[in-house]
């Protein structure tokens, strides 16, 4: 199994947020990890997005 | 309801507003006293007029429509529910509509003098030393609205009939300031201009149980002048620079920084499926953070909730 690195650009204030998440211990113990966790958890909640419907901008 | 004693009463002529002082806990009720009269509404903190209802804030929070259940907010940065409406016979009012205007009655229809809620607030609310710029937009109790598909509001026919009224309990001290909306071409009001009933009524113990608010801050930025840089009020109305002026951004700079984020093959599908969606971006990067943020947003946000996923 390969693995792709995504660069998430972020910043100070979302940063602190990801701490927050990261302080709950049930996302990922690190910012990368959160954001992998919180990315699979939409498109699992969310197929109709996957199956090509336009999400609402 | 019983329980309740009356500590004022008035009946609005057409034409004519009212200010009057409901306190923490009190109850305001508007009832209709014909067929159908929309009420224009403004509202301040009674211990610092600087404070005032906010359409932005309680549009945002509760849509174009609020109804019995929704709250009444007060203006960035303050912010704190002023009032609940806790009854609601009708459920028709509007954050959409501004106040109208004389302006608004001869620049579109030729009327160098009409009544308008502008004017009336403004005279309303002078009994307390405030002036015309101290009328802000409106609630507009009763007034029934839509907007179309190509995002213009319209008016649509009044629904309230006699006897229909709204009931809203007081979170803080406010000077509330209802009057009898002057659009009388319109189908606000039914073209035809009529009285409402106005009470400040003290709630019973069960209601202030059941729908009070905290009155003091719950949130750090709910601020008050004592948070202010500034915290006089200007008393000369031509502005002048400040040469001392030094900005102090709350946030500032704002650095970024890029977070690697690792994926299994599986996952990476899923950036190319939402890739081809549209609505996420199209950098990976991009996508995964669009993603991660809608989720985010449905699991933490706290109030009331407007956001769709994926928007």
């Amino acid at each position: 199994m390969t693995t792709h690195t995504v660069t998430v650009v972020i910043n100070q204030q979302q940063e602190e947020m990801l701490d927050r998440l990261v302080a709950e211990q049930r996302h990922g113990s690190t910012h990368a990890e959160v954001i992998r966790s919180g990315f699979v958890a939409f498109c699992r909640e969310h197929p109709e997005f996957l199956a090509g419907e336009r999400g609402e901008a | 309801m019983t329980g309740r004693d009356v500590v004022f009463e008035h009946v609005l002529e057409p034409g004519t507003g009212k200010a009057v002082p409901v306190l923490r806990g009190q109850i305001l009720r508007i009832e209709q006293l014909g067929d159908g009269q929309c009420a224009d509404f403004n509202a301040f903190n009674l211990h610092d007029y600087k404070e005032y209802f906010h359409t932005g804030r309680t549009r945002h929070l509760h849509g174009l429509f609020p109804k019995e259940g929704d709250m009444l907010w007060s203006a960035p940065p303050r912010e704190r529910p002023m009032f609940t409406i806790i009854r609601d016979t009708v459920g028709t009012n509007d954050v959409l509509y501004p106040r109208c205007t004389g302006f608004l009655y001869e620049y579109q229809y030729g009327f160098e003098r009409h009544t308008n809620c502008h004017d009336i607030l403004a005279e309303s609310i002078r009994e307390y030393g405030l002036t015309p710029d101290d009328v802000h937009d409106s609630f507009n109790f009763w007034m029934h609205t839509g907007v179309d598909q190509t995002g213009h509001p319209y008016i649509k026919r009044m629904l309230a009939a006699k006897g229909d009224y709204v009931e809203l309990i007081a979170h803080f001290d406010i000077l509330a300031v209802p009057n009898v909306c002057g659009a009388d071409i319109f189908s606000t009001s039914n073209f035809e201009l009529k009285p409402l009933k106005l009470q400040v009524l003290e709630s019973t113990p069960k209601e202030r149980e059941r729908f009070l608010e905290p009155e003091e801050r719950r949130y750090r930025n709910q601020r008050t002048p004592a948070d202010f840089k500034q915290k006089e009020i200007r008393v000369m109305r031509e502005l002048e620079r400040d040469a001392s002026y030094v900005p102090e951004w709350p946030v500032y700079p704002i650095v970024t920084h890029g977070v690697e984020v690792e994926l299994a093959d599986e996952e990476y599908a899923l950036v190319d499926r939402l890739r081809a969606n549209g609505a996420f971006g199209q950098t990976d990067g991009a996508i995964v953070r669009h993603a991660f943020f809608s989720w985010w947003i449905e699991h933490y946000m706290q109030g009331p909730k407007h956001l769709h996923a994926g928007e």
